[in-house]
């Protein structure tokens, strides 16, 4: 609307419409004629410049006010941040540092940087078990092959290796670190019965220390290691560790270093194959 | 406005016929944008916003930023699309929170392809959920992509035509509301 006053009177019949248009032929007679007409052009140019202006000044003021309503949720988003246990949640991808503690090695259970081997060391085949505490089908991997793995275990044909990895949830980070603080007093495989039986909700470090209860975990140092997350770091390590091996999901299943589908019938016939290979030797 | 009109009728019945056909319908296919774009934010951060572990958790599994903006990101972008999502239903400053709605779009559809790109085998945790997924899960990168194309190019046929019907954008204290559809 910012026209230059010299072209208003051109422009004019076109823009204002049905005024000038009842009398077309009278444009030279017409200036000197209306001094009135033209005056109340002006006003109408300056009515429409006012609008103009207050439409763009409604605008401003309401893109302030729709920013303002985003900032504000934002800062609710913050709020919540803050306030609850998310602001420390663990990155499952995180890299671990250079030197960190891993739990003990006790009962008969061995740890390192790689998993918990369970059973003896010198059975003639090996299993590795990669399982997320927060996988729904490690659950029931668990609930119907499980317990023929123990049995293997006691029975001298297996040793069981646990990768407790992490990677579907930071909630698998804290789970799985708790898991290595209930190795610590040579209750792991208690406890992670109690993590798959629990299965569903956030694995919070409240929630952890109530499930060492369950299992019997009552202990201050249980607790105090959950609090002060001490083998997160080991569990990254592990994550670390399953991924260069290039294991891409839970659960994983690996037989003598065969890849075997999780259930019990595979698992089983793979087992029974290299038992049978390994008498023959 | 309405004089304007009249006088551009007369000189050209059939065009602005024709236009003012375009307007009418266009203003109602907003509408249904702004319905349709504003519903999709609201489900998407509203899912997200009640488990706000599981939308820290899918802005980890991207792996495209640290820990700790990741976390924030995580925590605050439910909200924002919930804020966007009302502002497009309730049509306050629609082209803004149109362009916002795009710019958000856009955002999430270079994050999925690069995924995808990347090889990741996660859930995009769009719409809740979220994170690496388990051996046995597919991706669904191309329903995600699919989906957030759609929404792209909707937000910005609505970025660049955001008169609508109902909208607040329609009402305020010096007019009344059909006069200012135009926006």
């Amino acid at each position: 609307m910012a026209k230059s006053p010299k072209k208003k009177p051109k422009s004019a019949p076109k823009a204002e419409g049905t005024k000038p248009a009842k009398s077309p032929a009278s444009t030279s007679s017409d200036v000197p004629k209306s001094p009135k007409r033209r005056s109340t052009m002006v006003a109408k140019e300056k009515i429409a410049e006012q609008r103009a202006a207050e439409k763009r000044r409604r605008l401003i003021s309401r893109a302030l006010i729709a920013v303002a309503v985003v900032a504000a949720a934002a800062l609710v988003g913050y709020t919540v941040y803050r306030v609850q246990e998310i602001s420390d949640l663990p990155n499952p991808q995180g890299k671990p540092p250079k030197s960190y503690s891993i739990p003990a090695s006790s009962n008969g259970v061995d740890v390192s940087r790689t998993g918990i081997t369970v059973g003896n060391q010198d059975a003639p085949v090996r299993v590795d078990l990669f399982l997320d505490y927060n996988c729904p089908h490690c659950k029931e991997f668990e609930e119907i092959v499980g317990k023929y793995l123990d049995s293997e275990v006691k029975a001298d044909h297996i040793k069981l290796v646990h990768h407790p990895i992490a990677i579907l949830s930071p909630y698998s980070v804290l789970a799985s670190g708790a898991a290595g603080c209930a190795q610590d007093s040579g209750k792991f495989s208690a406890f992670q019965a109690e993590l798959f039986k629990a299965q569903g909700k956030e694995f919070n470090d409240e929630r952890l220390t109530k499930l060492g209860e369950n299992a019997g975990l009552s202990s201050k140092e249980f607790k105090q290691c959950v609090d002060d997350r001490k083998y997160v770091d080991w569990t990254l390590g592990l994550n670390q560790d399953a991924f260069k091996h290039e294991i891409r999901g839970t659960p994983t299943i690996v037989v003598d270093g065969v890849s075997v589908s999780p259930s019990l019938a595979k698992v089983r016939s793979q087992i029974n194959e290299r038992l049978e290979k390994a008498g023959k030797q | 406005m309405s004089i304007s009109l009249r006088s551009n009728h007369a000189t050209s019945q059939h065009g602005s016929g024709m236009r003012a056909r375009f307007h009418a319908a266009q203003t109602w296919i907003s509408f249904a944008l702004r319905l349709l774009l504003g519903g999709a934010w609201i489900y998407a951060g509203a899912t997200k916003a009640t488990h706000l572990s599981d939308s820290i958790s899918a802005v980890f599994a991207f792996r495209l930023l640290p820990d700790e903006p990741a976390r924030l990101i995580g925590a605050m972008l439910p909200f924002i699309e919930i804020a966007i999502g009302g502002l497009l239903i309730v049509g306050f400053s629609t082209r803004l929170s149109a362009v916002a709605s795009s710019v958000l779009a856009a955002v999430f559809l270079i994050a999925i392809i690069s995924a995808a790109a990347r090889g990741l085998r996660i859930d995009c945790g769009c719409f809740g959920g979220g994170g690496d997924l388990a051996a046995n899960q597919d991706t669904r990168y191309t329903i995600d992509i699919v989906r957030d194309s759609a929404m792209l190019a909707g937000s910005v046929f609505l970025a660049c035509l955001p008169a609508s019907r109902f909208a607040l954008d329609n009402y305020d204290t010096s007019t009344r509301g059909s006069e200012e559809l135009d926006g």
